[in-house]
């Protein structure tokens, strides 16, 4: 620790000290409070897992993109979902598995059936969270912010004030409230534009998602999200899967900014050839 | 934005005509020397967050009528003398501002907000004290020429404004028309600046260094601190690919790149409502001395960030482009037909 920053820990105690705010673990559980009491989930997670290639079980399974080897691999993971396979409804599951076929475009261009991850299109909720990219919360006792790493993805949350969404939206609209020590998030008025993850997995502008986000220590969030869409799904369904504090040095969150990550993707056909002289 | 005037969204931009006018000209004799601005003090102390950092929740806004650089006709008056003057340059200055009800007013005439901001100040410039941008080295004038020239060809999407493609808008912040509300959050260690045109700016103020110099970003990085009830933020690590002033959302004139831009922006909020936004620009290879301005900042507490899913509806940069193409096919249809 570099004597500048111990310089700012110790002024950052000495308020905290004067005004009487404590950051410090209560001793049953570990989580850390606001001075309002509640658990403070200021800081940066991210989830750990392969749930964004599919949040069902799934092995390993090689590169669609050939040249890039193990690099492009899909990597194995569990099931996040509780209680079996995803209910859907039968002319969904046909959808889901044309999804999968399509995921990766076959051209280069523009192309709207396929994973909205390959466009850097907004992730939508819950596939913000497990996406392979840290976010930040930022908490006050009347509204909670999430900004994620990823493109411009954002949410504002108010807390205990309900208010309605004014148009439908790729993240949705979100309200929040505090159930005990967990923060529960209700988001409706999303778009039929973002899937769950990388295999199609999918919903309707029916969806309606309730998320938790628990304290299980200082360090350690459990995120549940229930999935509810009548449209795709025969009944409510939940995944749940822990959050982790980003502990690295001096981290934070970086710029993301993929839609120029994929211009040369939409745009290459449009581009000005000029003769090699 | 306002619930009257719900995001669609699909498209941030005009596409803008970017012309080589005269904002800034070259260097033709030896700079003064100059001193580090210091923006004044104000006497207002805002109320504390739980941590005891003075507490900037909220939505701001930063509307206005008042140009980067003072215009000629005012040139020797670095200030209106009362509010009734203000207004009154105001309603006959203010660009493409009255065009509802009178002629058919501009394509996203819509889209435009009213609720300027108050500033008696006759340029959002206020270092140098001539209220203009100071002259460019030659270098960066020469660079300045080739890059505007290239990007008139619109051969790629790297020709278009950060904002035409999706990108970014500015740091500094400058005025823009439309989508300017700006949610300050902040928690212990930390303040967030979410520009509801694509950008969030998570500032750290722990005081760790910047991020390593491989890292370059349309915003750059920033590190901050308080001072008093001030907040500066300091800013470094742009891209050079972040240029092109020009579209709406500017500060700085078109063709400059802000890879060796070094900003540092003051906060200083002089009342519950008004926040004096002050952002100083410095890169010795491009600008023969360091300028800053001054852009008031008010709370706006009818106005809810909204989604501003632009990338995910940006069909105008092809078509652009393509459009392009097609001209240039038809041109030397037209250069073949002739021979």
């Amino acid at each position: 620790m570099s004597i500048t920053k111990i310089a700012g820990a110790v002024a950052f105690g000495v308020v905290c000290l004067a005004v009487g705010w404590s950051t410090a673990q209560t001793p049953d559980q570990g989580i850390r409070r606001t001075r309002d009491g509640k658990p403070d989930l200021n800081g940066i997670w991210q989830a750990m897992n392969t749930a964004n290639y599919n949040l069902e079980d799934h092995g390993t399974e090689p590169s669609q993109v050939i040249l890039t080897g193990a690099v492009g691999a899909v990597f194995p993971g569990d099931s996040v979902v509780e209680g079996g396979p995803i209910p859907y409804r039968p002319e969904a599951l046909a959808r889901r598995e044309q999804n999968r076929k399509n995921a990766m475009p076959k051209t280069m261009g523009r192309h709207l059936d396929i994973d909205p991850e390959v466009n850097c299109f907004l992730p939508g909720v819950p596939r913000a969270t497990y996406l392979p990219h840290p976010f930040q919360i930022f908490q006050s006792p009347e509204v909670v912010w999430i900004s994620y790493q990823y493109s411009y993805a954002r949410r504002e949350i108010p807390i205990g004030k309900p208010t309605e969404a004014p148009i439908e939206s790729y993240m949705g609209w979100s309200n929040g409230r505090w159930d005990g020590d967990t923060f529960v998030v209700d988001v409706t008025a999303f778009t039929d534009q973002t899937w769950l993850d990388r295999s199609g997995n999918y919903h309707s502008e029916a969806l309606h998602v309730v998320e938790r986000y628990t304290p299980l220590g200082p360090n350690h969030l459990m995120y549940e999200a229930t999935i509810e869409d009548p449209k795709t799904f025969t009944r409510p369904w939940r995944i749940s899967m822990p959050l982790y504090r980003r502990m690295d040095r001096n981290v934070r969150l970086l710029e993301y900014k993929c839609p120029e990550v994929v211009e040369e993707l939409h745009l290459q056909e449009f581009r000005k050839v000029t003769q090699v002289r | 934005m306002k619930y009257t005037r719900l995001a669609v969204a699909g498209l941030a931009a005009a596409v803008t005509v970017i012309g080589v006018s005269p904002l800034v000209s070259p260097a033709t004799a030896q700079a003064p020397a100059v001193t580090t601005f210091t923006p004044p003090a104000s006497t207002y102390t805002p109320p504390r967050t739980p941590w005891g950092d003075p507490d900037l929740m909220g939505v701001w806004d930063y509307q206005t009528v008042i140009r980067m650089q003072r215009p000629m006709d005012l040139a020797g008056k670095a200030r209106f003398a009362s509010d009734a003057e203000y207004l009154a340059w105001a309603k006959v200055n203010a660009p493409n501002r009255d065009s509802m009800g009178a002629g058919v007013g501009a394509y996203n005439e819509f889209w435009n907000e009213r609720n300027f901001v108050k500033n008696l100040n006759t340029s959002l410039i206020v270092d140098p004290p001539d209220g203009r941008y100071p002259p460019l080295t030659p270098q960066a004038e020469q660079r300045r020429k080739e890059i505007l020239s290239k990007a008139r060809e619109y051969a790629s999407w790297e020709d278009y404004h950060a904002l035409e493609r999706c990108l970014a808008t500015h740091t500094p912040n400058g005025p823009q028309a439309y989508n300017s509300g700006t949610y300050i959050m902040q928690s212990p260690g930390w303040i967030m600046i979410v520009r509801e045109r694509l950008d969030t700016r998570i500032i750290p103020l722990d005081g760790r260094p910047h991020i390593g110099s491989n890292i370059r970003q349309w915003n750059g990085d920033s590190v901050g601190r308080w001072e008093g009830s001030m907040l500066v933020v300091e800013t470094t690590n742009f891209t050079d690919k972040q240029r092109m002033g020009g579209a709406s959302g500017t500060s700085v004139p078109a063709g400059i790149p802000f890879g060796n831009f070094k900003v540092t922006e003051y906060f200083v909020p002089v009342s519950a409502e008004r926040i004096e936004y002050y952002a100083t620009v410095e890169d010795p290879t491009t600008w023969t001395r360091p300028w800053t301005f001054n852009l008031p900042w008010e709370r706006d507490r009818d106005y809810r960030i909204l989604e501003y899913a632009c990338h995910e509806g940006n069909i105008a940069l092809g078509n652009s482009m393509r459009g392009e193409r097609v001209l240039e096919a038809e041109a030397a249809k037209k250069g073949e037909a002739g021979k």
